[in-house]
Parts: structure tokens; sequence; C-alpha cells
């Protein structure tokens, strides 16, 4: 049976729309429980993995047709969500065969993610095979189809830079401050300022491995606050030059109507330092580090607009990045519809000498009881005959099968030669 | 296995380990480069052998500008692994061993036929003087890497860009530091060696010739750089361009001085 995929994504639905068919790890369970071909609210699918995302939530089913596959999905989705159909109906997608199977894998791929090539989704990608093979949802197609498309996602981050480059400002000036220092485990940060920003600064540093923290803020009283949720040091601000002699990353955010770090007072401060770089990031507007201090040997300096324009750069770069990842999807496409046809090649072929081998029986029967008294060598002899017959005609075919099990129009054979002998309307495939 | 089999093993094995450097550079490639690494370690270790292998197959003592090239070569080599256990793996890798390699191939091109060398020359203290100059030269050339990669990235930094190929300063710095000290330390060995070498021959250390002159230079811009670094606590870039200037005076060491002396004895085409 083909795969079917329906779904629908960030580019053609909106949030509204997304937020209300999403599935948390909590109710994707009892959601997955419709999906038993037995007592499900989708008769016709066999299996089904739910990808569900912020972004998107797509259904991975073997169904019989596409458009069955859709109304199923929908039912599906009513059922669970108690949406009225026609408020999402519009935005769906529906792939079958090598485009569903190319659409997984350009997304485990990164290539339609919202940033291109983030990480994120190979994680989720795995979490929704996971899921379906807890809940048993997820047969012998769709597990291998899923797992051919996290090792796409592998390949394509490790063979391209399509998930290189850093693509929103604070992992920006993470990234800055390891090409200045290496490893951040060693280095002093003093955030100035305890607003927001400096807090989701704090929160991006923490992640990457920074350990000495110090928070120093004009009310001592914020950077405690902040303090005791980050593990840092509150500092005063009778403490603010002091604190320049030693820290290495400094990351501003105050409100202050003009600079606070000019070239005199970070120039006394470099006197006492040893030769290690100071590294100023300056996300405040206006700014809190007067850009003139850039002349001062060992400083470099970001202001939010350096951040941003690296942030472009570096999506620029994953975009070109594209055409190596769609090559890799297509080469691991083929490798995998290749695989499906040898799958479908194999019982087409059973099925096929089954139903010659059921219309030989009955011709068989019809033949002898109406032949009447013939000696059991007789019959035999007629037996013999039209089981040669069947094996003569059917020499050919078989072979021709097998040969193109291996490649990829293995399919398209398979599905031929179901059509012409009416495999599918006498006996049921698996 | 003869010594040009030896060779010419070490030599490919060279060339691959730098081809394989290069593209996991740029082609970010983890796997490419443990590989690098093993294949230089076995360069290196053909390399020494095939070294071992001419001074049984032509006598030792011997020496030409075979040797000192090969020498060099392999100091490269085991130096930057020294660095790549201590530092990890950064640029200076893509950056040493294609040089290396090509040294290799050269030397490769140089006559093999054997020449004795002046009875005078023939002396192991005179040898080791030599080689260890040329380990020297080796831990220089690196400390030039890291300073060329250092004022790569403090340009790409300054000039607000994110250089996603380019080592991180500090590493750099420490890198260019720890390989000029171990140059600084075999210079002053070498210069030594050949004084001792000299005051047995000559009778006397010191003759004042161009090339004398130019490492004693030399060796003062290093040990200018060494205090810069650790008392006078210069900024990164000036350090790097000490190291620059160090490497400057290396080359001259090697062309000027043969130009302008050369008949002399340290003329290196002997």
């Amino acid at each position: 049976m083909p795969i079917v995929l329906v779904g629908l994504n960030h580019k053609v639905a909106p949030v509204e729309v997304r937020e209300r068919l999403a599935f948390s790890p909590a109710t994707l369970k009892p959601a997955l429980a419709r999906f038993h071909p037995d007592d499900g609210d989708c008769p016709h699918a066999s299996e089904g993995v739910i990808l569900s995302t912020c972004n998107r939530l797509e259904i991975y089913t073997l169904s019989p047709s596409p458009q069955e596959a859709e109304a199923a999905a929908c039912a599906f989705l009513e059922a669970c969500h108690g949406q009225c159909r026609e408020t999402f109906r519009p935005f769906l997608y529906t792939y079958a065969n090598e485009e569903a199977v190319a659409h997984l894998f350009s997304v485990a791929a990164g290539l339609d993610s919202l940033v291109l090539g983030e990480f994120q989704i190979l994680g989720q990608v795995t979490d929704a095979l996971e899921a379906c093979l807890e809940c048993k949802t997820a047969g012998k197609v769709l597990t291998t189809l899923f797992r051919s498309a996290v090792e796409t996602g592998k390949r394509a981050r490790t063979e391209t830079t399509i998930s290189q480059g850093a693509t929103s400002v604070s992992h920006v000036a993470v990234e800055l401050a390891r090409r200045i220092f290496g490893d951040l485990d060693a280095c002093q940060v003093l955030l100035v300022g305890a607003g927001e920003m400096a807090e989701l600064a704090a929160r991006t540093l923490s992640v990457y491995g920074v350990k000495s923290l110090s928070i120093l803020n004009r009310m001592r009283e914020r950077a405690e606050r902040l303090a005791t949720e980050f593990n840092a040091r509150p500092l005063g601000w009778d403490q603010f030059d002091s604190a320049l002699r030693w820290a290495d990353i400094v990351i501003a955010s105050t409100s202050a109507p003009q600079a606070i770090f000019r070239p005199d007072n970070v120039r006394q401060a470099l006197s006492t330092r040893r030769n290690r770089p100071l590294f100023f990031i300056d996300i405040a507007v206006p700014r809190n580090v007067d850009p003139e201090v850039d002349r001062l040997k060992g400083v470099y300096r970001y202001d939010i607009d350096d951040l941003k324009a690296v942030v472009e750069t570096s999506l620029a770069e994953r975009q070109r990045e594209i055409p190596k990842v769609e090559a890799i999807v297509a080469e691991q496409q083929g490798k995998f519809m290749a695989w499906l046809c040898s799958l479908e090649v194999m019982p087409t072929i059973v099925d096929m000498r089954r139903e010659m081998d059921r219309i030989r029986q009955g011709e068989l029967e019809h033949t002898l009881s109406r032949l009447g008294n013939l000696s059991a060598r007789d019959r035999e002899i007629i037996q013999g005959m039209t089981q040669r017959i069947i094996n003569k005609i059917l020499h050919q075919p078989t072979i021709r099968l097998k040969e193109h099990a291996n490649v990829s129009d293995g399919y398209y054979y398979a599905a031929t030669v179901r059509d012409l002998f009416g495999l599918d309307g006498s006996v049921k495939s698996e | 296995m003869t010594s040009v089999t030896l060779f010419r093993t070490g030599t490919l094995l060279y060339g691959l380990s730098a081809y394989l450097y290069v593209v996991s550079w740029f082609a970010h490639h983890p796997q490419s480069r443990k590989w690098a690494t093993g294949l230089l370690l076995c360069a290196v270790t053909v390399h020494a052998l095939t070294i071992t292998r001419r001074m049984f197959e032509y006598g030792y003592p011997f020496f030409s500008l075979h040797e000192v090239v090969a020498v060099y070569a392999l100091a490269l080599g085991v130096l930057y692994l020294l660095t790549e256990w201590r530092f990890g793996y950064t640029l200076i890798g893509p950056m040493i061993t294609p040089l290396g390699s090509l040294l290799i191939l050269f030397t490769g091109l140089l006559p093999r036929a054997h020449v004795p060398l002046l009875s005078l020359l023939q002396s192991t203290l005179l040898i080791t003087h030599m080689s260890i100059f040329f380990a020297a030269y080796a831990a220089f050339t690196l400390a030039f890497a890291a300073a060329l990669a250092y004022l790569l990235q403090d340009r790409a930094l300054r000039r607000k860009k994110l250089a996603w190929r380019l080592p991180p300063l500090t590493v750099m710095g420490d890198l260019g530091s720890w390989a000029a000290i171990v140059g600084i330390v075999l210079m002053t060995v070498a210069i030594v060696l050949g004084s001792v070498w000299a005051m047995q021959v000559w009778g006397t250390p010191w003759v004042w010739e161009p090339k004398q002159v130019m490492s004693l230079i030399t060796l003062g811009i290093y040990g200018l750089y060494f205090y810069a670094r650790h008392v006078a606590r210069w900024s990164g870039r000036r350090l790097a361009w000490l190291i620059v200037w160090g490497f400057v005076s290396i080359l001259l060491t090697f062309i000027g001085a043969d130009l302008l002396a050369p008949t002399g004895l340290h003329s290196i085409l002997f």
C-alpha cells in the first residue's frame, strides 16, 4: 500500500490553525490509540506516524489511496481535537509515495524548517517514531521510513554546512566568544544591567557552559534576584571599575542614555589586565559601549546591529548549501524507494501465483467432475499438465519482477501486475 | 626495505594526510580529521626510519641538503602532532602539512647521489648542530602559522565577522608562544653545539659570518617576543606581528646570508 502523508506546516497554515491541531506528548498517545486498524477511526490505515511540532502537523500512513487517507486524517483530527474539518481542510497538503518520502527527508534535513537547517527537527522526527513504536502504530515500512529520515538529517548536517553558522543573536554572541576564548568554561562573564535582555543572555550562556557569571546593576536587589536564579554573583555599581579588570566577556544591556564604557575607562582597565582580550557584547539601545573603544588593542566590541548582520550572513550561507542537501535527500529517497519496491514485489509474486493456482484449482475441479470416470493416473496427468502450464506462463513474469525488485521502477511493475491480474480485488494483500 | 621505498611510502602518507587535513578543514568532516592525524603519525614514523636507513646506506656521518630538508619536514610533523595533542585540532594542521609534504617532495627531486663530505665536516657534533637548528626552524614555522591564524581571526573579529573556520584567538596565542619557546630553546642549544665544534676545529667559537649574525638577530626577535608576552604584556596582535618578523628574519638568514657570503661555511648548499 502506498505511503501517504497528510499534513500542514508553517508555510501554508497560520498559527491559529496549527495550535489547534498540535499534539503534545501527553495527548499524542491517546490519539495514536485511535490508529489501530481493528478498532480505530482510520479503517484502512495499517500503520501511522504523527509528526507534531510547533511548525507542523503531519500524519504518515499506509493507505490505499491519497483521497482515502485525507478523508481518514480529517476524521481523525476532528475526533481528536473536536475541530470542524472546514477550519483546517483548506490548508492540508497530501503527498503519496516518492513525494511523501522526499518531503519527510527534506523536513528531517531541516530544509522545510522556519530556520533553515535547525537541529531540533531531527530530535522531533526521532521522538515521533519512538512514540508510535511504543503505541505499536508504526510498522515495518514507516519505521524504516523514519529511520532513513533521521539518517538523512544526520548526513545533511555532517556532510554539508546547512546547520552551521549562528542563526540567532544570542547564538552569534556565544560563537564570537568562542572565536576569542575557545572554551567558555574558564571565562569570566559580566552582565551589566539586569533587565529582560540580561536574563536571556544569562540563560543562553549557562546553556553553553559558562561557569562564572557576575551581574552588575544600579539597583543591587534586581542583580541579586537574577543572581540567585542563575547561580551568579551579584555586584553593586561601586564595583564597576574593578569588574572591568577581570571580566573577559561583558554583556551590556542597561538603559543608560549614553555610553557607560568609554575609551578612557576601558583603557584604564586594560592597563591593569594581562594581555587577555576583552569582549563587549552591547545589546542595549542606545548603545552602552562607545564605538571608539574599537581602537583599543585587544578589545572586541559588537553592538546589536553587528550581531544581526552576522545572523543574516550565516543564513545566506546556509541558503547556498540547499542544492547539496537536496542531492542527499534525493539519494536517500532513491535508496528507500528501492527497499520499498523489493518489499512490494515479493508479495506480488506470491499473490500472482496464488491467484493463478486458485483459477487452476477451480477449472480443474470443474473439468474433472465433467469428465467422470478417470483412473487415478489420468487425473494425475491432467493435474500435472495444468500445473506445468501455469508454471511456464508465470516463469518469465516472475523472473522479470524479481529483476526489477531492487530498482526504483519495481514499484510500478508490481502495481501494473496487480492491476492486470486484478490481485487487489480478489486477494487481500499484506 | 630500501630507503627509496621507505621514502616513497613516507611521502605518500604525508601527502594523503595533508590532503585529509585540508579536506576536513574545508568540508567540516570530523571523521577525516582522525584519519589525517593517524596518517601523519605513520608518515612521521616512516620518515624517521627513512633518515636512519639513509645513514646506514651511505655511511655515517653523512649530510646534504636532502637530509636538511628531510629533518626539517620531520620536525615539522612531530612538533605539529605535539601541538595537536596539546591544543586540539586547529587550522595549523591544514596549513603545516601541505608545506611538509611539498618539502618532502622537493627532497625527492634533489640529487640522491652520495657526495662524500669533506673530512673536516664529518662530525657527529656538526650534524647534531644542524639537525637541531632545523628542528628550531620547524618550531618557528609552527609559531608563524599560529600567528598568521591569529591575525586572520583578529581581522575577522574587528570587521565584525564570524569566521567559522578560524581557530580561537587565545588558543592561537598560547600555541604560538609554546612553539616559539620550543624554537628558542632548540636554537640556543644548536648555537652552543656549533660553537663547541668551531672551538675544536677553528679554535674560536664565533666567526661573525652573515648567517651567524642573522641567527643572533632572529634569536633576539624571539627573545623580545618572550619578554613582550610574559613581562611587558603586549596585546596579542602585536605579539603575532613579532612572530611574523621573526619568521621573516629566518627567511633572510637563508636567502640573504647565502647571497652575501656564498662561499661561507654556513652556505646551505655546501
